[in-house]
């Protein structure tokens, strides 16, 4: 990757607009989130993915709880 | 040699010296050492039933000793206190991060201020910025790990991204960090460390029809959409083209990572080629399994049109799970298959690049000695990782159980630590106003929708023939 960018100029105030977006940020993960995660839909849908050992965040499929059996029986030259 | 392709052909480097400063070596350099006392360690470490066993033949349990020492916070859904530490319940064992976040910074820390200090001779000033940009990708991962965020593939290398352009962008990134901003190296030496996990074995997981669906569908795939945006909506930056290619048609953002580094994108063009690709994913991990099951699609069938099309493995497992068991099999070894396309597309694009778009199109041909330096090393890094750990896995008595350990308790938590100090970085160094050029005429939107629907089609007909025509017992 090229390294094209100068660093981007600071804003004249720039500490409130970092304040605020902490404060969004805080809102968002401290309280929105935890609330949703409460709605029956989602926390049903929390469940089933811990059931079935899934993080839909997983990069790569080493990142995956749910391929290890999956990958011992390879390791096991059975199909 | 063509020296009107060469115009630094005089200011050039000698090799040895290349070898001592060049980032790429030392991304080798760096991610080969972690490898190597990695896999030493695990191997050294195991109980004196271990190898008995795996000679017997029997199952054989290998332990990784490095796990504890190597961190990342932890899931977590109403208090960010638990992605650090949560006592023992009834239901799940305690949980304490810090150790291993802990070690993980030491290790990063010391090896590239090592390196740094080495190449730049700025090693203390690296050692005093290091810890705030390690802080900023705590932060990055805490806001990733909320399991709300997690459930909908919205991944850490987002946040990263955000919570780097939020300072650089608002009170501005302080010079202090500079040393520590170093987006290339700290890629180059994470896909260094993916290589070990791009195992050669894993092929022939699903057999012919999972090769072909993998292997054949998505070459044509990445190409053809490359084409389209080259000839038909003539975007401007072929390197974004090729990385919107690359991370549609491959797995997502793994895919973008290697490519965008092997055909030396711009740091800009990598974060918009992931957005693409995070949004979109979400989406079809929702709406895919939602048409298969109204259709009435085979599980089979399903699980592999899933897999090879949706670019985040998480997503394919979790789209998968909705339809059955079968259909989660099939779509999560499909990706995984896809995965390991990740080495050869590094290293045919970074060919392709060094051989034909850099060229000067007045001039000759390049030679192979200006091909070889122009050539990203660090992708000779990543294939090395993957030919020496496939063959260890392949055929070394235990290889399987050692090789499967290195990477559950080392190697994959310090890649992700590097990739995310990598977001950051872009992050800092990143003005928002760079980001709306791109925006402007919707071609890489159009590029990605574009390249998608020929993707969701021809991985379709794929898998139909091969699952259901060709391998109907598969």
């Amino acid at each position: 990757m090229t390294d094209s960018d100068r660093n981007p100029p600071r804003q004249p105030n720039g500490l409130p607009y970092l304040l605020g977006s902490l404060a969004a940020i805080a809102i968002v993960w401290l309280i929105v989130l935890p609330s949703l995660a409460q709605q029956p839909a989602v926390k049903a849908r929390l469940d089933w993915l811990d059931e079935h050992k899934i993080d839909p965040s997983a990069r790569y499929y080493t990142d995956l709880e749910m391929m290890e059996p999956i990958l011992e029986r390879l390791n096991r030259g059975e199909p | 040699m063509a020296t009107e392709d060469l115009p630094e052909a005089e200011t050039r480097r000698p090799f040895l010296t290349e070898l001592q400063t060049s980032e790429d070596w030392w991304a080798i350099w760096v991610g080969g050492l972690i490898l190597l006392v990695a896999f030493l360690v695990v191997a050294a470490s195991q109980s004196e039933s271990f190898w008995p066993a795996v000679q017997a033949q029997n199952e054989a349990k290998a332990t990784n000793p490095l796990k504890p020492w190597l961190a990342k916070p932890d899931k977590w859904t109403e208090n960010p206190a638990d992605a650090f530490y949560r006592p023992a319940t009834e239901a799940k064992p305690a949980v304490n991060t810090v150790p291993g976040m802990l070690g993980a910074a030491v290790v990063l820390g010391l090896l590239f201020a090592f390196a740094t200090q080495i190449r730049t001779g700025q090693g203390v000033a690296f050692l005093k910025a290091f810890p705030i940009i390690f802080l900023l990708a705590v932060f990055a991962f805490l806001l990733a790990s909320q399991s709300v965020v997690k459930a909908y593939n919205l991944e850490y290398a987002l946040w990263a991204l955000l919570v780097g352009l939020i300072i650089s962008n608002t009170v501005g990134t302080p010079a202090f960090l500079k040393p520590a901003i170093l987006t290339e190296f700290y890629i180059k030496t994470g896909l260094v460390l993916l290589g070990a996990e791009v195992l050669m074995n894993r092929l022939v997981a699903l057999g012919a029809p999972g090769i072909f669906v993998a292997w054949v569908v998505t070459p044509i795939v990445l190409i053809s959409t490359y084409i389209f945006g080259q000839r038909v909506l003539k975007m401007p930056s072929r390197s974004l083209n090729m990385v919107i290619s690359a991370d549609m048609s491959v797995c997502g953002v793994s895919a973008a990572i290697a490519t965008a580094a092997a055909c030396k994108a711009d740091r800009k063009e990598l974060s918009l080629a992931i957005g693409l690709s995070l949004s979109f994913t979400v989406l079809m991990m929702v709406l895919m399994p939602a048409f298969i099951k109204a259709v009435g699609m085979d599980e089979t069938l399903g699980g592999a049109w899933i897999g090879g099309t949706i670019d985040a493995t998480g997503a394919v497992a979790a789209a998968g799970a909705v339809l059955g068991e079968r259909a989660l099999e099939t779509a999560a070894t499909v990706k995984m298959i896809q995965n390991i396309l990740i080495g050869v597309i590094a290293f045919s694009v970074a060919v392709y690049w060094v051989s034909y778009v850099e060229r000067n199109p007045t001039g000759p041909r390049p030679s192979v000695m200006e091909i070889w330096y122009r050539f990203p090393k660090f992708v000779l890094g990543f294939i090395t990782a993957s030919i020496v750990f496939s063959i260890i896995h392949g055929t070394m008595a235990g290889g399987p159980e050692l090789v499967d350990t290195m990477i559950a308790g080392t190697t994959k938590t310090l890649r992700d630590w590097l990739f995310c100090l990598a977001f950051i970085s872009i992050g800092l160094q990143t003005n928002f106003r760079d980001l709306a050029p791109y925006f402007r005429g919707g071609k890489p939107l159009t590029l990605y929708l574009c390249g998608q629907s020929l993707n969701l089609v021809l991985t379709l007909f794929m898998a139909w023939l091969m699952f259901k025509v060709v391998f109907p017992e598969s």
